[in-house]
Order: structure tokens, then C-alpha cells, then sequence
């Protein structure tokens, strides 16, 4: 899970997830046929054809990098700086493979055929882990891959941690590679890690063997050394990891060599990098030729294009001279002639949350309190109009969401109670709950509370009569239907009463300066901010955003239940744990939950591959060894 | 040719030098004004200023619309007779928005460059009038500030503390006020070796007294002139401060924050969305600069015409 800001192109800003794909066609997407066999998907836009048959054609597929996507990071043991969709599932990732895929089209799934690995065992009460490597992947140097490159990698992140828990995203104190008491080879494809407590089987898999870190093996044989024309050194010794990490770290800073330097050019993922602009980020892959996973019978050489703004991109699009490329948010009025032009178009909200959050901290006006109130929290929720803000903002490519865990795509974790709105957009309903809860409420003015206490019917503990709801909240300006949707919300809690002061700022001033834990010092300074959102892990639990103390919260929302049900999702055997936990906050609302935008992608008639390739990108993830050329 | 009669003194023409039609003698101020009503694009100038004036400020009396309450259901509508430049994405009706954001925009338009020509005068005139080692600390000073790139201090500013009408004005005027301290100090240096200072100084005015009623009254021009520049830099400087996104919040509006919603539409055919708020920046930002050219052209006797 990482944090995102939507970027006017629509895209996330930020990172993460894996993705996947099947290569076979098999996909577990319960979506309908369309015209010609083409696939449409619940809650998507549009639909992606079948794959082409007859000749398949190799050349050079052009990708369109938008303004702030290109990558600047090729080391798989990424840090958190630099934890990116771009730097990750669309560039490193073609190089060097997660153990794990888990994204299947537009679905969080296992798909066992691109993973490196066989499922892992899970035994001794979830303490033990047993991970077989594939035979079938070799590197691209010809040596075979094995588990001591598995293990190789947990080493370079337990260096990497150890050096600053920043060099790690998914670090969490006390759990992985913290918890991994001890890790063996018994033999050259068999890893068995013991951990110091039980987890969840799911969780593990999905979220730390794949995904959030992740865990991708690395070359031991040509990567543990400590320069470079250094020996092979024992990367089992906690000195030497270090030393290796950051020789590999050193040699990751330097970006004009990342076509040239061999230490790149080994790789296990289905490309290899043979050109790198270190000023614009414009790359070209060309294929791995020993590749062992599936991939089109002809792969194409994969080239990465920059483009400064959206407008460019767009311009691009038009003109044809891209091949792959997506659709601007504010240009989606413009899909039928993105479609004349030869392109195929699809859309899906990414799997992800957006969200404003409410700061549990601020003392201003007494808002800690005033947020610690489930039903003002509700209200808020009332004056959200998220049909209206798709039809409106997006154009009406996108879905509303009602918890952590999106309608769309569809998962196995989405609860009952998040299918539909819980908290319908009502000024009334909004303002029948302050007035049920002690608030004299004064439309278009400021709402008091007139009946201080912590009865039923009564402002709450902490808020002192003669209250005024009335609090600031900070957005972030890009993507623009951030700010839209925020001045939709101030409007409509005008009417109830609630005074909102906007103001604006960027992404990363805000989750730099308007964030409890990572800003301490101005948790007075904002009750309310909107920064975008986050993506959600394969397996989508919340450990870290909403749990007491999570490394990833913004707010400081803590609640006795919401901790139980997410150390229940990443410590239990529960395969529902998630479900569980989803419901509850999507009750309780620990933020805003917003709509989420389509993330759409056009691609030249002239370009096939399974659906699930094209399906996939909408959830960040590039798989170019699955298109081939059709003319 | 001596004892001759010419033809001239035959007609009665007196032999004495032409000193032209002699007529009522006006003031300084009467003969600018009469210049500056000579000026065809300094009356064009004005007329639009006060047009916009009016649109801003009287216009929502007469076309009345709802700019506190978003209508979802009517975002991004082509004008028609009930939204004659069409609505935003918010729903709002965008005539009466360029309204409000016009009112904005002069609001800060000229409150900022009050801020500036009071700032500016006074810090030029007493500079000027020193002169010496206070002079050359005190222009040290003014060139330090010209150094700061005054659009990133904006920004800065307005993503700290939020952007507001006074806000904005107080950041703007801040900045602005430089260069008519050193217009102000150029005209001090050359008033203050003139007769009528040493008069007053001979008569026991003070400095304050001589800066206040002597000085900055004869640098008046000057500073008429720039007043004019000093709004049309504001209003294009919260322009863009606004069209980075970083201008004025709900239920406030600026033109920049208008402009730069609506060109993310161009190529959606929203040009309702886009060409009149351009427009509005331009025809204000132009008009103000005609008036002051020719409010300059008015007041320098110099550039007057015969």
C-alpha cells in the first residue's frame, strides 16, 4: 500500500502494486463479452478484444511516460523515496520478477504461472514458510535461479532496513524481515524461512512475497560483491549485506549507466535494458531471450516516451505517434475520436482508495474531539455526492466507494456493506445527525453546539458548548478533481452549517508537512486534507493506514476494534479477516472514502495480446512480453 | 531697401515678435487631463476599466446567480438563455463567476498597488531626500528584494498560510513596491536641489514636513503613473498564481484559478470555459496599461504634445 497522488493525466502517483496477468487466457475476470469477442468488465469502460490470431510480428511498442512517471530508480530493493508504479511494475519489474504476481487483468489474484515461484507451504501454526523456486527460470546470463537468490534479497532488505527503515517500503517494526528468526536452503530451489510468529497465510503471500516490498530474487552470483571488479563475497554475513547493498545502492545513483552497466543487464523478468536517458528518463527494454515464463511468441522491443504535461501526451495520441498511451481525465469526452483514430480504449478504477482524511489530532476548535464522533463523521459522509462528482468531474468514467475497498475492480474482500452506500448523499440526513447530537445547526452560517456531554444526544466528550463546527482542510491542486470535489464538499456542508476553510498545496509538501507522525509539530495546523490516495495491496488490508500507530497513517485514527480486526487480517488463519475488517471501517469511517476515477488507456488497433495484458494496465502494471505486432 | 514701404507694413502688420494667442493660463493637472482626454486609446483604456468595474461590483445586482451553491447536475453546460456564458464543472454560472472573480481580481488589483505606491513613495522619498550612506543602504535594500523571484515567494507564501483576498494583496503589494521607490527617489533627488525645497528648508520644515508636502506632492506624476502599471502587475500576478492552482479558495474565485480550470477542457470544445476569463485578464491588464502610457505621455511635459 502506497500513498498516491491522482495526477491530472488520472494517474496515481505513486506506486504500487503488481500486477499480473495470466498468460494464458484463463482469467478469473467475471467479465461479459463484448462485439468480436471482446471482453467488458463491471465497472469498466469500454472493452478489450481478444488477442489477434494469425501472424504475430515483433518491432517497437512506444509507452507514453507522463509528466513526473518517468523512472529514476532500477535496484529491485527499492526505498521509500522513490516507491513508484513507474520505477516498479512498469520498468524494474520487466527486469527482475517479483517471487509472486498477483495481478491477474484487473484482478488481485495469484496467478501462478508468472510467479518464480510454486505457492508457498505454510506450517508449524503459520510460523514456517516453505518457498520452491521454479526450474523453469534461469537468468539471463544462462546460471539457473535458485533459492539462495531468494534468500540474497531478504538479506539486502534486512540490510537495507538496518541502515534506515526508509530503505525499505514495507518495513513495519517487528514484522518482515524482522520476524524471519531464521532462513535455510536446504536445497537449491527450497527455501524455508521460520518467522517468530504465526501470519496469515494470504497476507504473507500476497502482500510481503510479492507486492509491498517486494520480494524479487537477485542475482548472488554476479550482484554479491562490494565493487565492481570485486569477488563474489559470502552475502550471509549481516557485514558483508551491507557492504553489497550499498555498493548495489551506489551503483543504482548512478542513472547514466543503467543501459550500460552490466551489473543490469542480468536479469530473470522478460527484458533486459539497452538505452536510458538519464535527463528525460526515455528507455528502451529489449527482450530476454531466456526468459522462462510465458510471453507472445514474438516479443516486441518496449520503449519508454516522456511526454512534459498531459496536453503533449494527448497531442500525441492524436497525432498516432504513440502506441500505448492513456487518457487524460479531462480529455475522456474525447474517447470516440481516440477510437477513430485506431485506438482501442479501456478503463477501470485502479484498486485503490481515495480519501480525505480527518486528523484525530487537532486541537483546534476542539476538533480531535469533534472528529472522534462517529456520527459527525457520518454527516460528512452524507455531503458527499459521489454520483455526482463522477458525472460531473470524471465524465462519468469512474465508480463510487464507500470504504477501503473499492466496488471496482472486484475482489474477494469487498463487504456487504460497502456495495451500496451506506451513507447516501443528504444535506438532510447530515443535518438530522448534528441535531440529533447536541448541534444548533445554522444553514449557510456555523453550526454550535448547544448541548455539550457525552450522552446520546449530545455534542461528545471534549466539545464544550458554544463549539462552532468550523475547520480548515487543505487539498491537493493536482489532479484538478481533487480541488472540484472539495469545493463540491465545502458547499454542501454550507448548507448544514459546517464552516470549511480550503486552502491548497502539492503532494509532497502535504504528506511531508500534513501528517501526524512524519509532522508532529503542526498536528494543530490541519483538521482535514486531501492529498489523493493510496493503492491497495493484493491483499487488502489496512495494516499500517488505519491501525493504532501504522507506519502509513496521516490522521491517527485509532479504535480498539479497527486494531483487532487488522491484526486479525495479517496474523489469522481467517480467510475472511479482510472482509471483516472492511466492513467495520467502512462503518466507521476512518476518512472520506471518494470515488475513484478510471484509469484509461488507449493502445493501437495494430498491437494484440491476451486482455488480461491490456486489462492490467489500468491497475499500473505494463506486461510487454505478452502484445505482439499484427501489422 | 531703406525708405521703402513693404507690402506688410502697407497691410498694418506690426513688426513686432509673434507671441501666439494669449488665453486664460491652466494649471499642470488641467493640461494633462486635457492631453489624456486627447489620447484615443487612454479613453478606450479607461472606458474599459470602469466597464469592468461596474461588471464586477454592480453586475451581481443585476444578474443574479448562486455562487455559494454547487449544481452538479448542471456542470459544464453551453450557454443558453439561462447561463449565458454556460456553467463550470461545478456547476457554477460562469458569467456570474467571472464576476465574482472579477471583483477579486481589482480588489487585489489596486489594494495591493495602494500598499505598493505608499510603501514605495515613502521608502524612495526618504532614501532620496538623505541621500549619502542612508541612500545607498537603503536602494542596497530594494536590490536585494528585486533579486527574490517574486512568483516563488508567492507561492510559498500562499501554500503556508492560504490564500486570501488580503492575503494575496499584502504578499503582492510586498513586493511591488520597488520599483516606485526608485522612481520616487530618482524624482526626489532632482527636487530636492530645487528652490522651493531650500525655501521650505530655509522656512523650518522638518523632513517629515518636506517628504509629505513637498517632495512626494511633486513626485505626484510619477507615481500616478506607475499606480496604473502596479495594478495591471497585480491582477496578472494573482492571475498566475491562480492558475497554478495556489490563487483563491471556495467560495472566493480569481481569474487565473478560472482560466486554469477551463483550459484543461480545450480540447472538449468548453471554450465558454476559457476565452471570456482570457479575455477579461487581457482587456484589464491592456486597458490599465493604456491609461498608463498615457497617463505618463500627460504628465511628462516633455512627451506632451505641442
Amino acid at each position: 500500500m502506497r500513498l498516491m497522488s491522482l495526477r491530472a493525466a488520472g494517474v496515481f502517483l505513486a506506486v504500487a502494486g503488481l500486477a499480473v496477468l495470466s498468460a494464458c487466457s484463463s482469467s478469473s475476470n467475471s467479465g461479459g463479452g463484448g462485439g468480436n469477442g471482446a471482453i467488458t468488465l463491471p465497472g469498466g469502460l469500454g472493452s478489450v478484444p481478444a488477442a489477434a490470431t494469425g501472424t504475430e510480428k515483433a518491432g517497437t511498442i512506444t509507452w507514453a511516460l507522463g509528466p513526473g512517471t518517468v523512472p529514476n530508480f532500477i535496484f529491485p530493493v527499492i526505498n521509500s523515496a522513490n516507491n513508484s508504479v513507474y520505477n516498479e511494475q512498469s520498468f524494474s519489474w520487466d527486469m527482475w520478477r517479483p517471487l509472486y504476481w498477483t495481478q491477474n487483468g484487473v484482478t488481485p489474484e495469484l496467478v501462478p504461472s508468472m510467479s518464480l515461484a510454486n505457492p508457498p507451504t505454510f506450517s508449524n501454526g503459520d510460523k514456517t514458510v516453505t518457498i520452491t523456486v521454479k526450474s523453469a527460470f534461469k537468468w539471463s546470463d544462462g546460471q539457473p535461479l535458485t533459492s539462495k537468490d531468494v534468500l540474497f534479497d531478504i538479506d539486502m532488505i534486512k540490510a537495507a532496513v538496518k541502515e534506515s527503515p526508509s530503505n525499505w517500503p514495507a518495513y513495519v517494526p517487528g514484522h518482515f524481515p524482522d520476524d524471519v528468526v531464521s532462513a535455510s536452503t536446504p536445497s537449491s530451489s527450497t527455501l524455508v524461512l521460520s518467522l517468530s510468529g504465526p501470519v496469515n497465510p494470504s497476507w504473507f503471500t500476497d502482500d510481503i512475497l510479492s507486492y509491498a516490498g517486494p520480494t524479487n530474487p537477485l542475482p548472488a552470483h554476479a550482484w554479491s560483491k562490494d565493487s565492481v571488479n570485486g569477488p563474489i563475497i559470502d552475502f550471509t554475513k549481516p557485514a558483508n549485506a551491507t557492504k553489497i547493498y550499498n555498493f548495489l545502492m551506489a551503483q543504482n545513483k548512478s542513472v547514466n549507466t543503467y543501459a550500460t552497466n552490466p551489473l543490469w543487464q542480468i536479469v530473470d523478468g522478460p527484458y533486459k535494458i539497452s538505452a536510458f536517458n538519464a535527463t528525460t528518463g526515455a528507455f528502451t527494454l529489449v527482450p530476454n531471450t531466456a526468459y522462462g515464463g510465458p510471453h507472445a511468441a514474438k516479443m516486441s522491443n518496449f520503449q519508454g516516451v516522456p511526454f512534459t504535461s498531459d496536453t503533449a501526451e494527448f497531442n500525441a495520441v492524436k497525432a498516432g505517434s504513440i502506441d500505448i498511451a492513456y487518457i487524460p481525465q479531462t480529455d475522456v469526452p474525447q474517447i470516440p475520436v481516440v477510437k477513430r483514430l485506431g485506438y482501442n480504449v479501456f478503463g477501470m478504477p485502479d484498486f485503490g482508495m481515495n480519501f480525505v482524511n480527518y486528523n484525530f489530532k487537532d486541537t483546534t476548535g476542539h476538533f480531535n474531539a469533534i472528529a472522534g464522533q462517529l456520527y459527525f463523521r457520518q454527516a460528512m459522509a452524507h455531503l458527499e455526492d459521489q454520483e455526482g462528482y463522477i458525472k460531473a468531474f470524471f465524465f462519468g468514467a469512474g465508480d463510487p466507494s464507500y470504504g477501503p475497498i473499492p466496488a471496482y475492480p472486484q475482489s474477494p474482500y469487498l463487504p456487504a456493506n460497502a456495495a451500496t452506500n451506506p451513507y447516501p448523499f443528504s444535506v438532510a440526513d447530515a443535518v438530522s445527525l448534528l441535531k440529533a447530537h447536541g448541534w444548533t445547526v445554522t444553514p449557510n452560517g456555523t453550526d454550535t453546539c448547544t448541548s455539550a456531554g457525552s450522552g446520546a444526544n449530545q455534542c461528545g466528550a471534549g466539545i464544550p458548548a458554544g463549539t462552532k463546527l468550523a475547520f480548515n482542510l487543505i487539498y491537493n491542486t493536482s489532479p484538478s478533481i481533487i480541488g472540484q470535489q472539495i469545493e463540491d464538499l465545502a458547499s454542501k456542508a454550507k448548507q448544514a452549517g459546517i464552516e470549511i476553510s480550503l486552502s491548497s498545496s502539492n503532494f509532497n509538501y502535504m504528506i511531508t508537512n500534513y501528517n501526524d507522525p512524519a509532522a508532529p509539530a503542526n498536528e494543530n495546523k490541519w483538521a482535514m486534507e486531501d492529498f489523493g490516495g493510496e493503492t491497495e495491496n493484493p491483499y487488502a488490508t489496512t495494516f499500517g493506514l488505519f491501525n493504532t500507530g501504522g507506519s502509513t497513517q496521516i490522521g491517527d485514527y485509532s479504535n480498539p476494534t479497527a486494531d483487532s480486526l487488522i491484526n486479525a487480517s495479517i496474523a489469522s488463519g481467517d480467510p475472511s479477516a479482510v472482509k471483516k475488517e472492511a466492513s467495520f471501517l467502512t462503518a466507521n469511517q476512518p476518512a472520506m472514502f471518494q470515488p475513484t476515477p478510471d484509469y484509461i488507456w488507449a493502445w493501437k488497433t495494430s498491437i494484440s495480446g491476451t486482455p488480461e495484458s491490456f486489462e492490467n494496465l489500468t491497475q499500473y502494471y505494463a506486461t510487454p512480453e505478452f502484445w505482439y505486432l499484427t501489422k | 531697401m531703406a525708405g521703402q514701404i513693404t507690402s506688410l507694413e502697407a497691410a498694418g502688420t506690426a513688426l513686432v515678435p509673434e507671441g501666439g494667442e494669449i488665453g486664460a493660463v491652466q494649471s499642470g493637472w488641467r493640461l494633462a487631463l486635457r492631453e489624456f482626454a486627447g489620447n484615443k486609446l487612454a479613453v478606450i483604456g479607461f472606458a474599459i476599466v470602469i466597464f469592468f468595474v461596474l461588471f464586477s461590483f454592480i453586475g451581481p445586482l443585476i444578474y443574479h446567480t448562486n455562487q455559494i451553491d454547487t449544481s452538479l447536475s448542471a456542470a459544464n453546460e453551453a450557454p443558453s438563455a439561462s447561463h449565458l456564458l454556460g456553467t463550470d464543472s461545478n456547476g457554477f454560472d460562469q458569467l456570474g463567476r467571472i464576476m465574482v472573480g472579477g471583483r477579486a481580481a481589482l480588489e487585489i488589483g489596486f489594494f495591493a498597488a495602494f500598499i505598493a505606491i505608499v510603501i514605495g513613495a515613502l521608502w524612495g522619498a526618504i532614501a532620496g531626500l538623505l541621500g549619502g550612506f542612508a541612500d545607498a543602504v537603503m536602494m542596497r535594500v530594494v536590490d536585494v528584494f528585486l533579486s527574490i523571484p517574486f512568483l516563488f515567494v508567492v507561492l510559498i507564501l500562499a501554500v503556508k498560510y492560504g490564500a486570501t483576498v488580503l492575503s494575496l494583496s499584502l504578499v503582492i503589494g510586498g513586493f511591488s513596491w520597488l520599483f516606485p521607490a526608485r522612481l520616487v527617489r530618482g524624482e526626489v533627488l532632482s527636487l530636492r536641489v530645487r528652490d522651493f525645497v531650500a525655501a521650505a528648508r530655509v522656512a523650518g520644515a522638518g523632513r517629515s514636513r518636506l517628504i509629505t508636502r513637498h517632495l512626494i506632492p511633486n513626485a505626484l506624476g510619477v507615481v500616478i503613473v506607475n499606480v496604473t502599471f502596479q495594478v495591471a502587475d497585480a491582477i496578472l500576478a494573482v492571475s498566475y498564481v491562480g492558475f497554478l492552482g495556489f490563487g483563491l479558495h471556495y467560495p472566493s474565485v480569481d481569474w487565473g484559478d478560472m482560466l486554469s480550470n477551463g483550459v484543461q477542457y480545450q480540447t472538449d470544445g468548453y471554450w465558454w470555459l476559457i476565452y471570456p476569463v482570457g479575455a477579461c485578464i487581457v482587456l484589464t491588464v491592456m486597458a490599465l496599461n493604456f491609461i498608463g502610457d498615457a497617463l505618463r505621455d500627460s504628465l511628462d511635459v516633455r512627451l506632451r504634445r505641442r
